[in-house]
């Protein structure tokens, strides 16, 4: 019976699409920002864009889109908007 | 025409019998469809006006009880109607309204106070439920991205992207069992996450 438990924990292998991955670094993103961390928040959107970018995927568009969105967010609350001009 | 009457004739009959049978089971079934409504109306407010409330909740709880046994659908159209008849009804139900709202707030400042000291915070039962809660939300849409990679249909996507409430709900400690939960052990971002995560949790704890 206890041996049970651990094994069906373990047993459902957990695969993270990358959507899913996007997802949970976008909810880490509204963490940030409610808290108020904007300099953490910054750079961690800055990474995760890269990330996006990198992958190239067109179902991750969607998800990319809101994830851009709260990483100019940032930006903008820091009052460096002008760095990340393309 | 005919058929509509036949039915709402019917079906006034059947909404009759379980409140009825209790307060007076003297009258035949077929004739106590309009003189029986109008006579229960007037005795339960003669009951509402004289009796305590409480005394008055137990009465209507057992009419529901008697009126379950029968059908369920039926018997809260005869509530209905009763708070449109009777004046103290409606009084009563802003009562319920009330209290529930009361309970909201109390669990709301609750959390909002344990906010700040997060050790007492996971051990309140309130906490925990909406925790997990949330967790099953962030789950299920996840599920949801799975379908939507799987279909290549947008639509889902979107309806996870909808945040539907998700955003008040979350909270750095939420998002750090989630991201536990979630993730595979071995993913390259949970130990950035978890960092980062991890400092918004201090933050907490020192002020």
């Amino acid at each position: 019976m206890e041996v049970d438990a651990p094994t069906g924990k373990t047993k459902e292998t957990r695969k993270m699409i990358p959507e899913g991955d996007a997802y949970i670094k976008l909810l880490t993103q509204l963490v940030l920002l409610d808290s108020n961390r904007l300099q953490e928040g910054a750079q961690f959107s800055t990474s995760v864009v890269q990330e996006i970018h990198s992958q190239n995927r067109r179902t991750l568009d969607q998800i990319g889109a809101k994830i851009l969105f709260y990483y100019s967010r940032f930006h903008e609350l820091l009052d460096d908007l002008a760095s990340i001009r393309p | 025409m005919v058929d509509k009457r036949s039915l709402r004739s019917s079906k006034k009959d059947t909404q009759e019998t379980p409140a009825e049978q209790q307060q007076d089971q003297k009258q035949p079934k077929p004739t106590r469809t309009r003189s029986g409504r109008s006579r229960k109306v007037t005795t339960n407010k003669t009951q509402d006006t004289e009796t305590t409330p409480a005394a008055e909740e137990g009465q209507q709880q057992d009419s529901a009880a008697a009126a379950a046994s029968t059908s369920a659908a039926p018997q809260s159209e005869d509530i209905v109607m009763e708070t449109e008849s009777v004046a103290t009804a409606p009084e009563k139900g802003s009562e319920d309204i009330e209290m529930k709202n009361a309970d909201e707030h109390q669990s709301k400042t609750e959390e909002k106070k344990e906010d700040t000291t997060p050790s007492p915070l996971t051990s309140t039962p309130t906490f925990i439920v909406r925790t997990s809660l949330t967790i099953l939300v962030i789950k299920q849409n996840l599920q949801l991205l799975d379908r939507a990679v799987n279909t290549l249909d947008p639509r889902f996507t979107y309806r996870v992207l909808k945040m539907s409430n998700l955003r008040k709900r979350l909270s750095a400690e939420v998002l750090v069992q989630a991201i536990r939960e979630v993730y595979p052990a071995d993913h390259p971002s949970v130990s950035q996450l978890l960092s980062l995560l991890d400092k918004v949790l201090n933050d907490l704890i020192s002020g």
